[in-house]
């Protein structure tokens, strides 16, 4: 599964130089279907989609991937969930699309 | 460096951030200037913001915010400066999020302060108080500056007088809607300038923040933003406060007493 790489347009050395992004509602990616608790499969396209909580505050949390604990928990259903490049295991991180824009250079949506 | 691109050099350790926009005339700065910069350094996280025109001159931007000791710095990408300086306040509040108080300024003004030194327990108990109004004296613009807005003829006209020697129908035309742009984007100038301020200083607090930024990626507030000309932050704050009808207090920081500040005690 192709996903873009986003680069942060300064410098904040409290975040990665380089990040894989996704929202829910868009296609798992590898990197993200690997940890996180995975809720149905599509026999004929192997599509996977993961399986969420709602929160109370209006956002989601993703169970990792033996179902009992938390991997990440979003404030806003359109936050974006983060992965470092340059880590192969872990490095992740949630952002809201307000925060993602100030940092990252490339991805528009609101 | 990319332009409208923040540069982190530490990551913010005080309850406040001052937000300097770097618009002296000259350089060095002035000692009074470089004395009152080192005064913020000491209990607030300095953002230093540029202007696309400043860029152009031959200053090290990152040696000079390392220099004075910013945790970050901005250059924008116009001389339009309300730009950088929102992305500024938005990445403080949005990235950081760790100030309780926002001190927004230049160093013109700051070159003109004396007496910074005498504030600097107050401005940090302020941060740390129940009130949430901006302190900032807002003035309301007088007729004749009203008038110089309103009267003023649109630079349009003495550009396209030198497009007079164009003939034919399609030079004709293109004049045409040169025109109509050109006064299109005039009207726009200090459309929303309604308002000045004599304070040095905009103090500002974080919740109160949130409502400035309220409309920042909307296309409304990029036409406000555009709309202002000046290098003058002033004209930007004290009019968009008016127009969000926030109640200030109308006060300069420097003269403002620390009585009623300490949490109502």
């Amino acid at each position: 599964m192709e996903n873009n790489c986003y680069k942060q347009r300064g410098n904040n050395d409290k975040y990665p130089l380089e990040v894989l992004t996704w929202k829910l509602g868009e296609d798992v990616p590898d990197w993200l279907s690997d940890l996180a608790k995975i809720g149905a499969m599509d026999a004929n396209t192997n599509k996977v989609s993961l399986e969420t909580r709602n929160t109370n505050q209006g956002g989601y949390e993703l169970l990792d991937s033996s179902g009992q604990g938390i991997l990440l928990k979003t404030k806003n259903k359109t936050d974006l969930i983060c992965k470092d490049t340059k880590k192969s295991a872990g490095g992740l991180f949630v952002l809201s699309l307000v925060q993602f824009n100030l940092i990252y250079d490339g991805r528009q949506d609101n | 460096m990319n332009k409208n691109a923040v540069y982190v050099l530490e990551q913010p350790k005080h309850s406040i951030v001052s937000i300097v926009l770097v618009n002296s005339e000259k350089l060095p700065l002035s000692p009074i200037c470089h004395k009152n910069i080192d005064l913020l350094r000491e209990f607030s996280d300095i953002f230093f913001v540029f202007s696309d025109k400043f860029n152009n001159r031959e200053v090290n931007i990152p040696k000079f915010s390392n220099l004075y000791g910013a945790c970050s710095y901005l250059c924008g990408d116009s001389t339009r400066i309300g730009f950088p300086i929102f992305t500024a306040i938005s990445y403080c509040s949005n990235v950081f999020e760790k100030h309780y108080a926002y001190m927004i300024t230049d160093t013109d003004k700051l070159g003109k302060v004396d007496k910074l030194e005498d504030k600097k327990k107050l401005l940090q108990e302020i941060a740390l108080s129940g009130n949430d109004s901006p302190i900032f004296k807002i003035d309301r613009l007088g007729p004749e500056e009203l008038g110089s807005i309103y009267l003023t003829e649109s630079y349009a006209d003495e550009e396209d007088n030198s497009e007079k020697d164009n003939v034919g129908i399609i030079s004709s035309l293109l004049n045409f809607w040169k025109k109509r742009r050109k006064n299109k984007e005039a009207d726009n100038i200090r459309l929303w300038s309604t308002h000045n301020s004599s304070s040095p200083i905009l103090y500002i607090k974080s919740g109160t923040i949130k409502n400035l930024l309220n409309d920042y990626e909307t296309e409304w507030f990029k036409d406000y933003l555009s709309s202002f000309v000046e290098e003058d932050l002033t004209y930007i704050f004290a009019s968009y406060i008016k127009k969000l009808g926030l109640k200030n207090i109308d006060q300069s920081i420097l003269e403002i007493n620390i009585k009623g500040f300490n949490n109502g005690k």
